[in-house]
């Protein structure tokens, strides 16, 4: 299989940068499955699960909001975090997802660029991703 | 004697303060090296939206996010400084506050109305001696996401609220480990750094529009350029302490020599006396015999 460079970066740091065969990505409108010699494209993320292959090896991330561009192979992800499931502190995303809910609740109307909903979403995919992939 | 002990004293206590120069030198260059780590970790994240941005704003004509608007006239003029809590740091906080104070004057003089920020207990306490009043100040602060993000919300809330309608941050700009400059950028309202060395091709898909992307990369960009001037500042704060330390500590060092080799004079003379009276005292005994 024809393999392509990924790059990952949080705002602190580098998560990942090296070769994948297959890249998983919440897009803003679902999600986007990447191979090798992908149309040149540049989407936004939602916070969401980023799974990673390269070599019959699986990486998995909670990923916050950001964007990612893909042209030619090479696909570059700016996001605020991304986070292996061994990284997540799910009490401390307990507590988020309260906070957020609370202020939601205040709120008539909200974008889906809203601060306190995109706040949501980050605690509830932190969650998700340490119930579904943490003990493998 | 009494000036022997004067002397003995004098170095006993440039030596302790020789002591705390090079202690606070050793403080600044352990801490140095995670400040670098922290902010190069930055730049390639915040190179890669920089280079989304400009697609964004070659792809939309006429997007105006709300941070963006620059229809008001600039009647009042917002002045975020950046200094840091403590001292010791050589001419640091006395450059970054006189580049305030310019502006501040050049803001008087053109009838404007300037809306002070002030960051770091250097700054407060300056404007608290002088009495000019500031909308506000915080002292001991760590330039960390949390405190951005805290900062981002106060001074986005005060723009829409028309609180000021340009505002601009002073801060040093580490150039590198002992060298900075002083920089002032205007943050409110955004206007986006152009990647020149980007090819514009412009055939690039954007998902779901580039419209909709601004009201993201526009707070996600804003914040970063927050926190990484916080993380500069501190950065050259750090580096000007190792220079002023270091130099302090070479300056302590020599002045203990110095006045060593006043106190061995000291004590020479004094013996020199001592034998001088002596001998003196012998050969009038001799001749009194």
């Amino acid at each position: 299989m024809k393999s392509f460079f990924v790059d990952i970066v949080a705002k602190d740091e580098q998560v990942y940068s090296g070769e994948a065969d297959y890249i998983l990505l919440p897009g803003w409108d679902g999600e986007i499955g990447v191979f090798a010699s992908h149309t040149p494209i540049i989407s936004m993320l939602r916070p969401g699960v980023c799974k990673l292959r390269f070599e019959n090896q699986e990486l998995v991330w909670a990923m916050s909001e950001g964007f990612v561009s893909i042209s030619g192979d090479k696909v570059t992800a700016a996001v605020t975090f991304a986070y292996s499931p061994d990284e997540i502190d799910d009490e401390l995303a307990e507590q988020e997802l309260e906070s957020a809910r609370k202020a939601l609740s205040e709120k008539t109307s909200v974008s889906m660029t809203d601060e306190d909903y995109l706040k949501e979403q980050r605690a509830l995919v932190c969650l998700k991703v340490v119930k579904e992939y943490l003990d493998e | 004697m009494g000036n022997l002990k004067e002397i003995k004293n004098r170095i006993a206590s440039v030596l302790s303060i020789c002591q705390i120069t090079r202690a606070m030198k050793m403080i600044a260059s352990s801490k140095i090296s995670k400040a670098e780590a922290l902010l190069k970790a930055r730049i390639p994240y915040t190179k890669h939206l920089v280079s989304i941005m400009s697609e964004v704003s070659r792809q939309t004509s006429e997007v105006v996010h709300p941070l963006m608007s620059d229809e008001r006239e600039h009647k009042k003029i917002g002045i975020f400084v950046v200094t840091s809590d403590k001292g010791l740091c050589g001419a640091y906080n006395m450059n970054v506050l006189k580049k305030a104070e310019e502006l501040y004057y050049d803001c008087i003089e053109s009838d404007c109305e300037p809306v002070l920020y002030l960051l770091g207990t250097k700054a407060t306490l300056q404007y608290d001696r002088r009495k000019i009043p500031y909308r506000w100040g915080r002292q001991d602060w760590e330039a960390d996401d949390d405190f951005a993000d805290i900062l981002y919300s106060m001074l986005v809330r005060d723009f829409l609220d028309g609180v000021f309608d340009i505002l601009h941050i002073i801060y040093a700009s580490a150039k590198s480990r002992a060298s900075y400059v002083v920089v002032e950028k205007q943050l409110l309202p955004f206007e986006p750094e152009f990647d020149d060395e980007q090819d514009s091709s412009g055939n690039v898909i954007f998902e779901p529009s580039a419209e909709e992307a601004v009201n993201l990369i526009v707070p996600m960009t804003l914040k970063q350029i927050i926190i990484t001037a916080l993380l500069d500042a501190r950065f050259a704060e750090y580096g000007s302490r190792i220079v002023a330390m270091t130099n302090a500590t070479e300056n302590a060092e020599q002045l203990v020599s110095d006045l060593r080799l006043k106190f061995f004079r000291a004590r020479q003379e004094a013996i020199t006396t001592e034998i001088l009276e002596v001998s003196a005292a012998a050969a009038q005994l001799q001749e009194s015999e």
